[in-house]
């Protein structure tokens, strides 16, 4: 190919980094820009499910094929990142559930009868008598939208965390490119212009144009032709620190031939840098961490009125959702507890908040993840800007594949998509267990905690320990190991990274924690807190230098005979020694000037 | 069982109750029930009078000239200075050698586990070593096992902290202990391998690391009964200074605490029990008659609610509002919500707790007592947030002895 066009991707959910998997692995060349850490927005915030589709096959039976089809698709190229959990599906208290059993055989969703015994040994309370098996499964976002971009980068795609884009490019009308500003402070990301603080209650009004945009399900032309040759730069992995870092508040133009814009929740913002109007609709769905597995199942409780709640094991703790707004969390415990009576001894660990994001022109429900692409030269007349709206964790690569078929278009290129074909490299990390376990709630030792450290990048970001390992995420969210954590950034970091990184550790924690307070808990996050004010003195708001010129010293005491005492008192000795201690000719005390002459 | 005074908690302010209604009357029957278990795993053993005035960005070098400045509710104002010296007497009385600083009104500071620095009236001879307002440059060895102590880095923020010379180096656990409490009990045995004694292994293993500075401060793990002999030990044979740093939980100087609290309560004819919680309360005519663990049961003339605050089941509830489940006190909060937005924040919970009159009996909302013959001390009591002041140990003396003292009158 004698021309390769330099596709910018924004965004680096398991969407933006797939779809620079795909444009590397055709051959494009291909720069993805993140304001935070992978996996920080909505990724990040998900549920965990592999859909099977069993959920919304009445709903949306298209979506629910995809699902089923990606599913498959999934454990085979990315089996490290998936548990077989494999889903329960009950009836809800009234309706109708053999109208969704024949809907599942229809479109062959495999979902065998389960009796009452098979419920017991799954822990469903007594009254529910029916049930399904289907192939739902638990998926880990983290080490997947990670895998993406490890394997986007070994096909040559270059991947910037901590760039924010600014501003779009644009030569008049058309998009060149974007320019970012960096931030590559500790700990933490760069705190965005958080999308869920400007949800409405319900959502956005659409504001749909003529022409409908295209829903990508209803797009179907693959074309066939010879595939691209992997790019043969091998470049660092997420990981390898270059030294050439830059600076917070650093800018950088970045130019492009193509901008996709896959910011998730964020994609109005982008597109309106170049005053593009991108109508979304948002709502909100809030997840629950119980601790304890409570089920090894996903079990999914279908609903009369609504979405279904799940409940579905993850890392030792049971994570239960969504629960859409304005639910009360009472409300939704009692029903999961009405499902799984072991709900009721567990403790509720913390709360974390979800946004689904779609284009206006789709249905606002979150049924079925309805995803599409917004070609900006068709809509608004701007070439060069793509935006990719929707989808879900599970369907992500096929909608990647839809985008990155749609770029290659706009040059011409005839290369055929490679993602559902490769394996995912598996980037867990995998350590010996030497040394002392630092998060004792997830068994997380010091080799893991340093290997997770050391595959990050550019800076010390411990929200990679966390997603990488599993630390921090057990009873105490870093209460009781977080200072542990961070004092692994030492000494390839000073003390002032390793305080920021653990101050914004913990303060995020807490914003997950605080919200969920009462009893054994609320005496476990207390205490957490005096461990930390008073057991190890720590105050963020108090004096960097402390005084100590009017306190008591009387403590320190100089054994007989000590090399202290030798020193102090030896006949080499100039200094007085005034209640056990060297003093100066001004009196005030000496410390090691009295050493060593 | 019947007795003068029943003392419902053990933490600082129950034993401190019931070592002053002895105080007060040698002949009394005191008992305290242990409820809930463990109250010093997370304390650090120092006595933290008034670390910092409410607020305050540095140090409080005398405490009890700065109880002028505090505000009227506070329980020292409240008290009184000269309660607050006689509970510090009290004190010194019971610490007697195991302790430093008797007598003393100057708070000295101490460095804690990640290099900060934590200020304390009185404080075990174990970490007296310490004291980091004393000019010798310090050298902290930690050990690689045992991962709250980064001895470097708490050495490098140390060194800025203050104007000492602190350095640091991290050495292979000795005596391949895997945690604190397993090297104590180690130590305190002076258990032999390889035909040599824990306490020889332990110096050997320093013996490398010591280097110009006169004194090594290393992680409290030096035995729990046995510390004195060890610190010993390892003082003249390398020749230094020793000190401790505190670690936790467990908090091997809050274990230590706790038995000299116990075992001088049982000394001096206090009874104690570690039966379970008080699951029953029979009231009549506003007095307290008897409460009962279901299993046992209790009758005293005057009893002292001592079961701390949130953070040990003092008090329970949430997410909105908190009770005092025992005698159900009522309980005030200072703010709407348990818990600030920040972690480190200044927390209403911690705030919270059991309003009483002058005399430390829990008042209901008319300001008239809950029982005549109940009292209340300690972080159940409704007042300042003494864990970010640094006070919890003097507010908890002082109000427990207090406590003790009115509830002894009564018998
Ligand atoms: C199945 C599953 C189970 C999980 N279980 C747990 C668990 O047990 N415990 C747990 O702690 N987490 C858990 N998580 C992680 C959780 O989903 C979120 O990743 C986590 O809550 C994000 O919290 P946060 O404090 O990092 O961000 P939040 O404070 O919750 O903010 C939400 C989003 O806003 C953005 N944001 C907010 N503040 C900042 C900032 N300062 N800098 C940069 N970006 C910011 C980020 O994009 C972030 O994802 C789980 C996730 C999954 C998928
Ligand atoms: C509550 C909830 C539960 C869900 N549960 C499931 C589930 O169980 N299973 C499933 O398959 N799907 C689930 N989904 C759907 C799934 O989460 C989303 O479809 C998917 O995560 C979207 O990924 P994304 O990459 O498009 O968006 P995001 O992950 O939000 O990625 C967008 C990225 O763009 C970045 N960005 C924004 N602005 C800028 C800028 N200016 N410069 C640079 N970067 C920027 C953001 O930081 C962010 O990382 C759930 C969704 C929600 C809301």
């Amino acid at each position: 190919m004698a021309y390769t066009p330099h596709v910018l991707v924004i965004g680096g959910g398991v969407l933006g980094t797939a779809i620079a998997r795909d444009c590397a692995l055709r051959g494009l060349e291909v720069t993805l820009v993140e304001q935070g850490t992978l996996a920080a927005g909505t990724t990040g915030s998900i549920h965990g499910l592999l859909y099977s589709g069993a959920r919304f096959v009445e709903e949306n039976p298209t979506a629910a094929m995809r699902c089923l089809t990606e599913n498959r698709t999934l454990r085979e190229i990315a089996g490290h990142c998936i548990e077989d959990t494999e889903g329960v599906v009950l009836p809800a208290e009234k309706g109708e559930f053999d109208a969704f059993v024949d809907a599942c055989e229809q479109r062959s969703i495999p979902a065998s009868a389960l009796g009452r015994s098979d419920l017991d040994e799954i822990g469903v309370a007594d009254g529910i008598d029916r049930g399904v098996r289907v192939p739902d499964g638990v998926v880990d976002p983290f080490a997947l939208t990670r895998a993406n971009a490890t394997s986007a980068e070994n096909y040559g795609a270059e991947i910037k965390t901590g760039a924010s884009v600014v501003e779009l490019l644009t030569d008049g009308t058309d998009i060149v490119g974007a320019e970012v500003e960096f931030d590559q402070s500790p700990g933490g990301v760069r705190a965005p212009t958080s999308p869920s603080e400007d949800v409405p209650e319900e959502t956005r009004e659409p504001e749909v144009d003529e022409e409908e945009e295209e829903p990508i399900d209803a797009e179907d032309d693959d074309e066939e032709d010879t595939p691209g040759m992997p790019g043969t730069v091998q470049r660092s992995f997420p990981g390898a620190t270059e030294d050439d870092t830059p600076d917070t508040g650093e800018r950088e133009e970045i130019e492009a031939d193509y901008v996709v814009n896959a910011a998730g929740a964020w994609a109005d913002q982008i597109a309106g840098l170049a005053g593009i109007k991108l109508p979304l609709s948002r709502s909100r769905g809030r997840m629950v961490v119980l601790s304890g597995e409570l089920t090894d199942s996903a079990v999914t409780r279908r609903s009369d009125d609504g979405y279904p709640i799940t409940a579905a094991p993850y890392q030792g703790n049971t994570v239960v959702g969504p629960i859409p707004e304005p639910t009360e969390l009472e409300e939704a415990l009692a029903a999961v507890e009405a499902v799984l009576p072991a709900a009721s001894e567990a403790a509720v660990l913390r709360s974390y908040t979800g946004v689904w994001t779609q284009h206006a022109s789709s249905s606002a429900s979150p049924y079925g993840h309805d995803a599409t692409l917004v070609d900006h030269e068709k809509y608004d007349d701007r070439w060069g800007l793509l935006s990719v709206i929707g989808g879900s964790v599970t369907t992500h690569r096929f909608v990647a594949e839809q985008a990155v078929n749609r770029v290659c278009r706009e040059f011409g290129i005839g290369r055929s998509c490679l993602t559902a074909d490769l394996s995912l490299p598996d980037t867990s990390i995998r350590s010996g267990d030497s040394g002392p376990v630092l998060c004792e709630a997830r068994s997380v030792g010091r080799e893991a905690v340093r290997s997770a450290i050391d595959a990050s990048e550019p800076e010390p970001e411990l929200a990679n320990v966390r997603t990488q390992t599993g630390a921090t995420m057990g009873e105490c969210q870093g209460g009781r190991c977080g200072h542990r954590i961070a004092a692994e950034l030492y000494p390839d970091h000073d003390h002032e990274t390793v305080d920021e990184s653990l101050e914004t550790l913990l303060q995020r924690r807490w914003r997950g924690r605080r919200e969920t307070l009462a009893d054994d808990q609320l005496a476990a996050a207390l205490d957490d807190y005096e461990f930390h004010a008073r057991l190890l003195g720590r105050d963020d708001e108090r004096q960097e230098e402390v005084d100590t010129d009017s306190f008591d010293e009387s403590g320190f005491t100089i054994p007989e005979r000590s090399r202290a005492d030798q020193r102090y008192r030896g006949e080499d000795s100039v200094l007085p020694v005034i209640d056990g201690v060297p003093r100066g000719t001004d009196g005030r005390a000496k410390c090691s000037e009295a050493v060593g002459q | 069982m019947s007795e003068d005074v029943l003392v419902v908690g053990g933490g600082i302010e129950g034993y401190s109750a019931a070592l002053s209604a002895l105080d007060a009357d040698p002949g009394a029957s005191v008992r305290l029930l242990r409820l809930p278990a463990d109250r010093f795993a997370t304390e650090t053993g120092l006595l933290d009078v008034l670390g910092f005035e409410p607020g305050g960005t540095e140090p409080v070098a005398n405490p009890l000239s700065a109880v002028d400045r505090l505000p009227e509710s506070h329980p020292y104002s409240r008290l009184g200075l000269d309660t607050v010296r006689d509970a510090l007497a009290l004190f010194d009385d019971v610490a007697g050698e195991r302790y430093v600083g008797s007598g003393t009104e100057t708070n000295a500071l101490f460095p804690t586990a990640v290099g900060e620095v934590a200020p304390a009236l009185r404080y075990p001879r174990s970490v007296s070593n310490g004291v980091v307002s004393g000019p010798p440059s310090m050298r902290l060895v930690g050990f690689e096992g045992f991962p709250d102590f980064d001895a470097e880095l708490a050495a490098e923020r140390l060194d800025e902290r203050t104007p000492l010379d602190v350095t640091g180096q991290m050495i292979d656990t000795p005596l391949s202990a895997d945690s604190p409490a397993e090297m104590a009990r180690l130590l305190d045995e002076n258990e032999i391998s390889d035909g040599q004694p824990a306490r020889e292994r332990l110096v050997d293993a320093l013996e490398p690391v010591v280097d110009v500075e006169p004194r090594i401060g290393l992680p409290a793990a030096l035995g729990e009964s046995e510390t004195a002999a060890i610190t010993e030990t390892i003082a003249e044979k390398l020749r230094v200074s020793v000190f401790e740093v505190s670690l936790g939980p467990p908090s091997l100087p809050g274990r230590r605490l706790e038995s000299l609290l116990a075992e001088t309560l049982e000394s001096r004819g206090g009874e104690l029990d570690s039966a379970g919680r008080i699951t029953e309360v029979e009231r009549t005519e506003g007095r307290i008659e008897r409460v009962s663990t279901g299993r046992e049961s209790y009758e005293a003339d005057s009893y002292v609610l001592a079961t701390g605050g949130a953070e040990s089941g003092g008090l329970v509830g949430g997410p909105e509002d908190l009770r005092e489940p025992v005698f159900d006190c009522p309980v005030t909060l200072p703010d709407r919500g348990l818990v600030d937005e920040r972690f480190l924040g200044d927390h209403p919970a911690v705030r919270a707790g059991v309003p009483t009159d002058d005399r430390l009996r829990p008042v209901t909302s008319d300001e008239s007592a809950v029982a005549e013959n109940l009292y209340a001390a300690g972080r159940v009591l409704a007042g300042p947030n003494v864990v970010a002041d640094h006070a919890a140990g003097g507010v908890g003396l002082a109000t427990g002895y207090e406590a003790g003292r009115r509830a002894s009158e009564r018998s």
